[in-house]
């Protein structure tokens, strides 16, 4: 009977079953537990004390301007500037005023991206005799004494979150698999990149490790012929151990989309999202992993040992990883992409579209039945290694 | 005993690449018997035993069992035939019993009966874990797993391998009666003394090819007396070229020669000269099957 050794699979294995999935739910859970914690640095912000300072363009000349209240007891201001938002690059003393042009290299109407910072220098002799009036909040002292203040910033363009240019660059676009709809601030996002985009190595490496193993190590430890001498079939013998791990990883899949939506909806951050659009996204990446289980398994009866199996199983899932990234940051070598798997799990879709690719499923599933028949067919007609 | 062959093996060639395990074996195990599989290591025993029963493919040959071809209806063989590798592992985590259950249900077998029979004969406490089991013990376990389906043919590579003597005898005990009742075994062994007290035939097997299939009975007729005789005066080697006398020598007036049948003509030849001294040894099964091991198949 089909199910006797799936029962044998689970009691040798259960131990290790149940220690991964707990690894993986755990790891799911926490990720978007930690979610609130940088939420507020993802948001896009507006630049520190813009209401302070004013930049008017005209005549050729960027004139920026500003208000201070504590204008009596500074001694001069600095303006720093840049063509980024880190100011790192260049810096002008300015006189006590509260004004300062500066040439405008492109257009009035397009003008280049910069950047600029007021700071305060402060009089510390004219500081001291205002403390002892007590004509300033204690608060402040603290921070005039440290000699230079902030008084705040402006650009020739709208504020740009450092997040964003970070991700606009072609080193994260392996992280946002080419979205650029996709926002850390969002859950969706910060799921997409923190969890699912590693998801395949976190989850791939244990489950081709464990399908070699599962074939592997009835030739290492010497089952094979026990096992054979009873009326199994080769070929139910690796379709029960396929379907145990299948049913396992489907387990581990469910639960983990379970257990993200849970944890999304506990942080109070669903948005709209359903707890489902987390679980279907996970689930659809079934397939993808049920082909890295008949690879392992491919390997397994071809090399006849776990230790060559696993060596070549492992560097298979990792050469495909670094293909699937690679191929978003580098456009020359991006039409490799098509020859990995993890392309074919779109989890983007269902995550920020909520749209669920059926045909990369069917391409993916049928992809580990052709795998699994060539196993098959080539471990009906193999000797088995004493 | 009943002629009917239960295995049949014709011209049963397996090759790994180059290197020729078996070349042309024939042989047939006859319902009821116990039939020895004898041979030095790396001989082709084992790969024999792994073609019938289809965990190798055959490069050449045809292997029948119960009739049927050991590839096309392998599992149909292995429904009615229990198997002891010779070399096995199990799985260590799990306690015997639920081994032995898995396997028997793999079997298509729900009576445990046996399976509790032959544990409590062989003294094999099925509650332990595998792993945590001594060499002897599971081989004991190897033993059980093989007879417990109570299939018609049993095969065993070097079944009692790590078993002490006193189990070994508890062994062939099991497998006389297992005989007795009707059951047909083919063993291969490295221990003679196993086969002779065991098989009712044996055959041997030395470099890929077989070398000898004959009744241990018939084996012992065949094996001769060895006879040194030294002579007081030069004979004639002619005197003792007849039927029944092989391998004669002749060294000065020193004689040596191995007289298999005619032994009366033998001795009366003998009488007619002055001897000096003469020895007379009968062969053990030992010598006679160390002689095929070393001879090339030519016995003596």
């Amino acid at each position: 009977m089909f199910w006797k050794n799936m029962v044998m699979e689970f009691q040798k294995n259960w131990k290790g079953f149940l220690i991964f999935l707990i690894v993986v739910i755990t790891i799911s859970g926490l990720m978007v537990q930690l979610y609130p914690v940088v939420e507020e640095e993802f948001q896009k912000k507006e630049l520190e004390g813009e209401e302070y300072v004013e930049l008017h363009i005209e005549d050729g000349q960027i004139n920026i301007t500003w208000d201070w209240e504590w204008h009596e007891i500074t001694e001069h201001y600095r303006v720093v500037h840049d063509t980024a938002s880190h100011l790192a690059t260049s810096e002008i003393i300015g006189e006590n005023i509260t004004e300062k042009r500066f040439r405008l290299i492109h257009s009035e109407d397009d003008p280049e991206e910069r950047y600029f910072a007021v700071i305060a220098v402060m009089d510390l002799e004219k500081l001291e005799d205002m403390m002892d009036e007590e004509e300033i909040p204690a608060d402040f002292i603290t921070v005039f004494k440290r000699g230079e203040v902030p008084v705040g910033m402006t650009s020739t363009v709208e504020p740009t979150d450092p997040l964003e240019e970070i991700m606009e660059t072609p080193y994260f676009r392996m992280f946002t698999a080419g979205r650029e709809d996709l926002r850390m601030d969002e859950i969706e996002g910060f799921m997409s990149i923190e969890l699912y985009s590693w998801f395949i190595l976190l989850v791939g490496l244990y489950i081709g490790y464990l399908a070699v193993k599962s074939v592997g190590g009835d030739y290492d430890e010497r089952r094979m012929d026990i096992i054979f001498s009873t009326p199994l079939p080769r070929r139910q013998y690796i379709l029960e151990k396929f379907t145990t791990l299948g049913s396992f990883l489907f387990a581990l899949l469910l639960f983990s989309g379970l257990i993200v939506g849970a944890s999304v909806y506990s942080i109070g951050k669903l948005n709209g999202v359903q707890v489902s659009t987390f679980v279907i996204s996970m689930l659809s990446s079934w397939p993808m992993f049920l082909v890295i289980i008949s690879v392992a398994m491919l390997f397994t009866v071809l090399l006849k040992s776990s230790r060559k199996a696993v060596g070549a199983t492992l560097g298979f899932i990792l050469l495909q990883y670094v293909l699937h990234m690679a191929g978003h940051m580098i456009e020359e070598i991006d039409f490799l992409r098509m020859f990995t798997i993890a392309t074919y799990w779109d989890y983007n879709s269902v995550l920020l579209d909520g749209e669920f690719i059926v045909a990369d499923f069917v391409l993916l599933l049928t992809t580990a039945v052709v795998l699994l028949i060539a196993t098959i067919s080539i471990f009906d007609r193999s000797d088995i290694p004493a | 005993m009943d002629k009917k062959p239960v295995l049949k093996i014709r011209g049963l060639t397996k090759k790994y690449g180059d290197v020729v395990g078996v070349k042309d074996l024939d042989l047939d195990v006859y319902l009821g018997e116990i039939m020895g599989f004898l041979g030095p290591n790396g001989a082709g025993k084992t790969t024999t035993i792994r073609c019938c029963l289809d965990l190798l493919q055959k490069t050449d040959g045809e292997v029948k069992i119960f009739g049927l071809d050991s590839h096309e209806n392998a599992i149909e063989i292995r429904k009615r035939t229990g198997y002891l590798p010779g070399d096995f592992g199990m799985y260590d985590d799990l306690k015997v019993k639920t081994i032995l259950n898995y396997l028997l249900s793999q079997s298509g077998v729900s009576d445990k009966t046996k399976m509790h029979e032959l544990s409590d004969r062989l003294e094999l406490d099925i509650g332990r874990r595998y792993g945590n089991l001594s060499k002897g013990n599971k081989q004991k376990v190897g033993i059980v797993q093989a007879f417990m389906a109570d299939q018609d043919l049993i095969i065993m590579d070097e079944p009692t391998s790590g078993l002490d003597p006193l189990m070994q005898k508890k062994c062939y005990e099991l497998f006389r009666e297992e005989r007795d009742n009707g059951k047909t075994i083919f063993m291969s062994s490295h221990i003679l003394a196993e086969v002779e007290e065991v098989c009712d035939r044996v055959a041997i097997i030395r470099n890929a090819r077989l070398q000898v299939v004959e009744k241990i009975d018939s084996l012992k007729d065949k094996m001769g007396k060895k006879l040194e005789i030294e002579f007081e005066n030069d004979v004639d080697p002619k005197l003792f070229t007849m039927e029944g006398v092989e391998d004669f020598n002749l060294d000065g007036r020193h004689a040596t020669m191995i007289v298999t049948s005619n032994l009366d003509e033998v001795i009366k030849r003998i009488s007619k000269q002055n001897v000096m001294n003469m020895s007379f040894e009968t062969f053990s099964l030992d010598q006679l099957f160390m002689t095929y091991y070393t001879s090339g198949g030519k016995g003596r």
